[in-house]
């Protein structure tokens, strides 16, 4: 079995080792004994995103998020295809809001979303939100941790997909974080998700497989991922707790 | 007469704070509480140098400082830390008079990024450094724009600009700003054509985001760059490294002050070179520089030897959540010849605040210890898991790397086996954690 990867504005928006999301799931792909392609490009300009069967895109600063923005809008009616196909997709960081119907910018400009949902983000200059995050989800049972560092709020998302526990939601109050619609996974959390939360990559490659009736997953330890985990996740509960 | 109140109240603040041993932040802080506008009532010296910048900072107003002098200036400056608005208030009104008058010939003030403009708002520097803006404590800082537009409000038309001319987002400051100086390195022996970073912040230039080219780097995305769609490009030097020779080392700068390093590593030249740029500018002749910066060993604790059985070892202090810091203590660590081993420790990533973000392992360029005379590397502290996580993704054979959580542990370990040298990489709010534990030099 092979699985094509498409990481998306890999120069652009990454700036946070967003890299290693790819890196580990491509190792853990392998480990399963499926192939990996993976293609890397600052455009979505030059190949068809049907082609692919994961679409991965991080965090940037807001002018690279505009430069995405104008960039994605050109394939919006193929990008909606390909979620409303099923094709697995994970947007972190501020590239999450590139899905909803627009983005405020801080000087008033507005860029125009995909609309994959219908919900909008106002972005801010003047006040940042960082912090660790412990959250859940409906269809894992283990906690996420990350770390969320955004300079802006995000509204009119109604299913969300993660609890907070610890950290900020999509705006000020709100304990709902990021959204999924089909296959489309959302979130504000940066970096490498995939690496800090191995219930996750392993959930994303069950999805990726799902088609192939001959592949079954093989659980393989990996001591240093659970252990970053465990400890990450010990540390935020003693942070919790205090 | 209020001045003149809130000013002794400072100095005996400082005094006490100074015998039980507390930092020099408070005294600065009750002074603004009690009067918020007393930076603008204190008669300031005609230099006032400024120094900003993600790295390099606290090392180059110590060269700065030490240079002036010894050559017979006086100088009032901010110590390790305390760089916020409060320290620079301390140190203001501890080196004044109680009329409210400034006696040294020169302030000399390092400045924290985000807070410039607060402590600039009541008073403009004369000469304003700026060594670098690099990925840094992002969990708070957002990203180096981000910075980069906080500083922006820092900067005011009554100052003169003294930029890094390698480092593009430095460089853009000093658009429309005729005065502005540069410093900056030659294409030199060490010079690459390639970013040797995970990342590559100088793709994209940061005026309008065309494409930039590069003809050499230093390092990262510092070196020698244009932008193929705007001609942004870096500007000629005023205080330049004209030529340098790592193996006798030593570099020259300007063609003619050869200048003699007791360290090697790239970020120290620079340091040396912002140092000097600004110590012209305060008018000290270059040959008497390069007499006092000769050889100079720092102070502030960024580099400590230490002995750990039979190892001989090196403190290279970097800076957690930086990941140029790290490149730079690696790529040394690369550039020496002998056998060694390097202890990397993340235990708490910082200590100003609790965090569990390791996101910036993966920005550091680990590989730089992909070399025949790195022997061992010993991972240690609480994120010892994420530490070796990033290691089994790098070309380093894995039978190299060593993990032993427990710092004690693994401290025991290393003197119980062989006499290499010995290289840590760690941040400040770690260093203790194997100085403690060893015998400092």
């Amino acid at each position: 079995m092979k699985v094509k990867i498409l990481h998306l504005y890999n120069n652009l928006m990454n700036l946070y080792g967003e890299y290693a999301n790819i890196s580990i799931l491509c190792r853990h792909l392998s480990e399963q004994g499926v192939e990996c392609e993976i293609i890397k490009s600052d455009s979505c300009e030059g190949f068809e995103l049907s082609d692919f069967d994961f679409i991965y895109v991080g965090s940037g600063t807001e002018a690279a998020q505009e430069r995405a923005a104008a960039d994605l809008i050109r394939k919006k009616d193929e990008l909606l295809s390909c979620a409303a196909a099923g094709t697995v997709m994970l947007f972190t960081g501020n590239s999450f809001e590139l899905l909803g119907s627009k983005i405020t910018e801080d000087d008033g400009k507005v860029l125009e979303g995909i609309g994959l949902k219908d919900f909008e983000t106002k972005v801010s200059y003047k006040k940042r939100y960082t912090g660790d995050c412990v959250c859940s989800c409906k269809f894992i049972e283990k906690p996420f941790v990350g770390f969320i560092n955004k300079g802006s709020q995000t509204f009119g998302i109604t299913e969300p997909l993660f609890q907070m526990q610890m950290g900020e939601g999509n705006s000020e109050g709100d304990k709902g974080e990021g959204f999924r619609q089909y296959n489309v996974f959302g979130t504000h959390l940066i970096g490498p998700i995939l690496v800090k939360n191995p219930h996750f990559t392993k959930y994303i490659i069950e999805l990726l497989t799902k088609g192939d009736k001959h592949f079954s997953y093989t659980d393989k330890f990996s001591p240093y991922e659970q252990g970053s985990y465990e400890i990450t996740l010990r540390e935020l509960n003693k942070r919790m707790n205090t | 007469m209020r001045a003149f109140f809130v000013i002794l109240i400072c100095k005996l603040l400082k005094f006490i704070g100074g015998v039980i041993g507390r930092g020099s932040s408070l005294p600065g802080q009750i002074a603004l509480k009690l009067y918020p506008g007393i930076l603008g009532k204190i008669k300031l010296p005609s230099y006032i140098i400024a120094v900003t910048g993600s790295n390099g900072k606290t090392s180059t107003v110590e060269m700065i400082a030490h240079i002036l002098q010894n050559n017979g200036k006086t100088v009032a400056w901010n110590r390790e830390g305390s760089n916020q608005i409060e320290g620079v208030t301390t140190l203001i009104l501890s080196s004044c008079t109680l009329g409210g008058r400034m006696k040294s010939d020169i302030l000399l003030i390092e400045s924290d990024e985000r807070y410039a403009r607060y402590t600039f708002s009541y008073f403009h520097p004369t000469h304003y450094v700026m060594t670098n803006l690099y990925r840094d404590q992002l969990t708070r800082n957002g990203h180096p724009q981000w910075v980069y537009e906080a500083l922006s409000h820092s900067i005011h038309n009554d100052t003169q600009l003294i930029l890094n001319a390698d480092d593009p987002l430095i460089s853009k400051f000093g658009q429309g700003r005729e005065d502005t100086l540069y410093f900056g390195l030659d294409k030199l022996k060490t010079s690459i054509n390639y970013n040797d970073g995970v990342y590559d912040d100088g793709i994209y230039c940061p005026l309008c985001f065309g494409k930039m080219e590069y003809d050499y780097y230093h390092y990262n995305h510092i070196g020698s760059y244009h932008c193929t769609a705007c001609g942004f490009h870096r500007h000629d030097t005023s205080f330049t490294v004209t030529d340098a020779d790592m193996e006798k080392k030593i570099i020259q700068i300007d063609g003619k002050y050869t200048i003699p390093l007791a360290f090697t590593g790239m970020y120290n030249i620079y340091n040396i070179l912002a140092a000097y740029s600004a110590c012209r500018v305060a008018g000290i002749s270059g040959d008497k520089i390069a007499d006092s910066i000769g050889n100079y060993m720092l102070k502030n604790g960024r580099i400590v030897g230490f002995n750990l059985g039979d190892h001989e070892g090196v403190m290279l202090t970097s800076k957690h959540e930086n990941s140029v810091s790290y490149d730079q203590s690696l790529k040394y660590i690369r550039s020496t010849k002998d056998r060694c081993s390097v202890i990397v420790i993340v235990d708490a990533v910082s200590r100003k605040y609790f965090t569990g973000e390791t996101s910036w392992l993966w920005d550091i360029n680990f590989d730089h210890l992909d070399c025949p005379h790195v022997e061992n590397i010993y991972l240690s502290g609480t994120y010892v898991n994420d530490l070796a996580l990033r290691f089994s993704f790098t070309d380093i054979p894995s039978e190299k790397i060593k993990p032993i959580a427990d710092i004690q542990q693994c401290v025991d370990y290393i003197k119980s086996s062989g006499n290499e040298k010995l290289y840590c990489v760690t941040c400040f709010s770690d260093k203790d954690k194997l100085l403690s534990r060893v015998e400092t030099l």
